[in-house]
């Protein structure tokens, strides 16, 4: 009899399995990338093709899954308990989702860490993420035409004195995973003439950030921004450097910026390498540039 | 003293508790789940690197070793941020995401965490399983073999049964050790206990009146986090120890 | 897999595996310092003849082991933090981390080494006039070091794989962090798969030779254990 139980459990478990790898493969197809299965007459559909100028893809049964950021006021909000999303690059992807017919449009919470391997990975489709274009990047995903224009600068207890980039040398400089901030800052102290004889490399690839120590300034990678606030309370850290409108959320009356704003950051839609979504997302963000759409975006969440 | 109060406001706040014991739940099943299909692909394992061992057979054995091998001697976390790129996304239906209160993304990244804690589970539970299989004396098998018994029936009807007898304390230390590790999820998806409790302190302001983090914040949650991780271990610790101790007592019987 | 432009990243950015190689054993050795200490002590505590110690132990070891190593290292980092205290970097919190948490599991192991050693040796030392401290660090605790060294070495195996505890709160220090930002860096995210491989062979080639010598010494005591009882049994 015990065996009996016990061949039973192995075999629902096994079944579990077995079902687990037939989601996984339907999981791939429903992604809008490869199941371009209909080109049907659906007249809804046809209706937003048309003022949209897309390919014609159906997309009326399909959520648009988009990588948004959680913890950056004005761009990407959610309030932790209701989970409810707010911000520029909310409305922008509901904008997105309405426009191409998706059904619904759903939001994912992501990082710098998580934001491209979910895109490789298919799990989503979009990523409107404060997300930087380089031209690096550029090479892995396809980006939009930038829809906001920021600046990187630096975050630091007014109580440390620092005020400007000479007083960062020597400094541990807290960065996220996966940005764009470390190489800047490097590249525009070097400029300065404040790391010596020290130039950065040429490609932000051969660029080594977690090895990176000149006249005693380092860097120091978190996964997210939330915890490189914390650990700059605690010391350890001296300086928070990403782009400004996402210091802005930790901006506190003790805090101070530096004098200097450095390196314009252009944030683009970020779509996997060919992606089918990726014209036609472009098409829009151009045309709510012109439009003044994107303006009446960024004045709406106070961004300018 | 006015901290302190504020920091207490979290508690009496329903929200912020329904909240973390949401991520409890998850915790639980996550390591349930994770166990469960642990014991089956680890039982394969035991039973590939110790019994095929015939010529025919001994790639199998290879394999299984391999596998144990790799996921024994590497980092949990390696796995969870390996899995992230390259496991299998599950698309699951809008009203079972509906239900569990996380995006179909969210769920996606989560089923890839566990897959990795499964995989490096049953590796763990394959040693376990091996250990009790070769803890069965060999004459069982030569009595089942002089019976006429072929290898797969005296596993099957024999070996097996009494395997997992032997080693259900074990395993049930190994779902309070796998509870622990459901919190290296944190670091991908915001959905067990710790993701949680960690999301709850970065906000903590909102809810106590403060305008930054004060210290009691930070030991009111992690606090309650303790408290619950505590009373689900501990009653599992205090299972373990009463069914090992008659274990101590049997040979004085017989 | 084999795309050589891809391994010339890896390569280019050499320093930052070698780097959190580094940091990742000097937070296993030092946590390990911490842990033998407190293993050893609280491993005598629990095998004490009076109530106290014997209690104060069972709660240290309850109550760590049935908490998330995670957990207890960001309530101490951020708990150091937000007390106003600078200078506790995520490195030393995560050796403090390490070393309390594997001190709980190290201690049982001292304490199951130290049960395995019959009642009778410590009363014939009594009875040779022995005192309490010398029978436990003359005959007793030397003769627990055969039992208790492969499970202390498994620990050591998990306590390095455990180095990856502080990436949450304290950022990418240990190498699985460190290769993390690296797969997902700026720059480097398109050799995130070499990365990951290099991360994961270096910790396997850390991590192999120690629990293979666990496995085989506890084989060899349990081989010898069977071979004794059995020539007991003849006779």
């Amino acid at each position: 009899m015990k065996l009996k139980k016990i061949l039973a459990m192995v075999m629902a478990a096994a079944m579990c399995a077995v079902g687990f790898a037939g989601c996984s493969s339907e999981g791939d197809s429903s992604t809008p990338d490869t199941g371009n299965s209909g080109n049907s007459a659906n007249s809804d559909s046809a209706a937003n093709s048309e003022n949209s100028g897309t390919t014609g893809a159906d997309y009326s049964d399909k959520i648009l899954k988009v990588g948004v950021k959680d913890s950056v006021i004005g761009f990407g909000y959610k309030d932790p308990l209701s989970g409810e999303y707010s911000g520029m690059e909310i409305e922008l992807a509901k904008k997105i989702a309405q426009e191409l017919g998706f059904k619904d449009v759903e939001f994912t919470t992501v990082t710098a860490a998580t934001r491209t391997e979910l895109l490789d990975s298919g799990d989503l489709d979009c990523v409107i993420a404060t997300f930087t274009i380089t031209d690096e990047r550029k090479k892995s995903w396809d980006f939009s035409t930038p829809y906001y224009t920021d600046a990187v600068t630096v975050l630091v207890e007014t109580a440390d004195g620092i005020t400007n980039l000479d007083g960062l040398v020597g400094k541990k400089i807290g960065v996220s995973t996966g940005s764009t901030s470390a190489y800047n800052l490097a590249k525009t102290m070097s400029e300065k003439g404040l790391l010596g004889d020290y130039t950065v490399p040429e490609s932000s690839a051969d660029f080594d950030i977690s090895s990176f120590n000149e006249k005693g300034t380092k860097f120091e990678q978190f996964a997210d921004y939330p915890a490189i606030s914390n650990a700059m309370a605690a010391g350890t850290v001296d300086a928070f450097c990403v782009d400004k409108s996402i210091l802005a959320n930790f901006k506190t009356d003790d805090r101070s910026y530096i004098e200097d704003t450095f390196s314009p950051q252009d944030y683009g839609v970020a779509t996997r390498k060919d992606s089918e979504l990726s014209a036609p997302i472009e098409e829009l963000i151009t045309k709510w540039l012109s439009d003044g759409t994107i303006d009446g975006l960024i004045s709406e969440f106070k961004l300018n | 003293m006015n901290e302190i109060q504020g920091s207490l406001k979290m508690i009496t706040n329903g929200d912020v508790l329904v909240y973390l014991i949401k991520g409890l739940g998850f915790t639980v099943v996550i390591a349930v789940f994770a166990v469960l299909l642990g014991l089956v692909i680890g039982t394969i394992l035991a039973l590939a690197r110790n019994y095929c061992t015939s010529k025919k057979t001994v790639i199998f054995k290879w394999l299984a070793t391999a596998y144990i091998e790799i996921f024994r001697n590497t980092p949990l976390m390696l796995w969870i941020f390996i899995g992230l790129v390259y496991f299998p996304s599950v698309d699951v239906s809008a009203e079972f995401s509906k239900a569990l209160g996380l995006s179909r993304t969210e769920i996606a990244l989560l089923i890839k965490g566990i897959i990795a804690l499964i995989l490096f589970t049953s590796s763990v539970i394959a040693e376990i399983v091996r250990g009790g299989l070769n803890s069965i004396p060999k004459g069982q098998f030569e009595a089942a073999y002089s019976q006429g018994f072929g290898i797969v029936q005296t596993l099957a009807l024999i070996v097996l049964p009494q395997t997992f007898r032997n080693i259900v304390p074990t395993l049930l230390s190994q779902v309070i050790t796998t509870v622990k590790d459901t919190s290296y999820i944190a670091n991908i998806a915001v959905a067990e206990l710790l993701g949680r409790t960690f999301q709850v302190i970065q906000i903590s302001p909102r809810y106590t009146g403060f305008t930054s983090q004060n210290v009691s914040d930070v030991f009111v949650l992690c606090g309650l986090a303790c408290v619950m991780y505590f009373a689900i271990n501990f009653t599992l610790s205090c299972i373990v120890r009463r069914m090992q101790k008659p274990k101590v007592r049997k040979p004085v019987s017989v | 897999m084999f795309e050589q432009e891809k391994w010339e990243i890896v390569w280019n950015h050499r320093q930052s595996f070698i780097d959190g190689t580094i940091s990742t054993v000097i937070m296993a050795l030092a946590g390990l310092a911490i842990a033998l200490v407190l293993g050893v002590i609280f491993g005598l505590m629990s095998t004490s003849h009076s109530k106290p110690p014997r209690i104060i132990s069972r709660i240290y070891v309850e109550f760590i082991q049935n908490t998330p190593l995670m957990l207890q290292a960001l309530f101490l980092f951020y708990s150091v933090a937000f007390s106003g205290v600078k200078g506790f970097t995520a490195l030393m919190c995560g050796i403090v981390a390490l070393g309390i948490y594997h001190g709980a599991y190290i201690s049982e192991v001292v304490r199951a080494g130290i049960t395995s050693v019959p009642k009778g040796q410590s009363e014939a030392a009594y009875s040779q006039g022995f005192s309490q401290i010398q029978t436990m660090f003359l005959i007793v605790l030397p003769q627990t070091i055969k039992v208790i060294l492969p499970p202390m070495v498994n620990q050591v195996v998990n306590l390095i794989k455990n180095t990856s505890c502080m990436f949450l709160a304290g950022g990418a220090v240990d190498l699985i962090s460190r290769t993390n930002a690296f797969a997902v860096g700026e720059g480097t995210a398109s050799a995130a798969g070499q990365g990951y491989i290099i991360g994961g062979v270096i910790f396997f080639v850390i991590c192999f030779p120690l629990s293979t010598l666990a496995s085989r010494w506890e084989n060899r005591l349990k081989n010898r254990d069977v071979s004794s009882n059995k020539k007991e049994g003849a006779k």
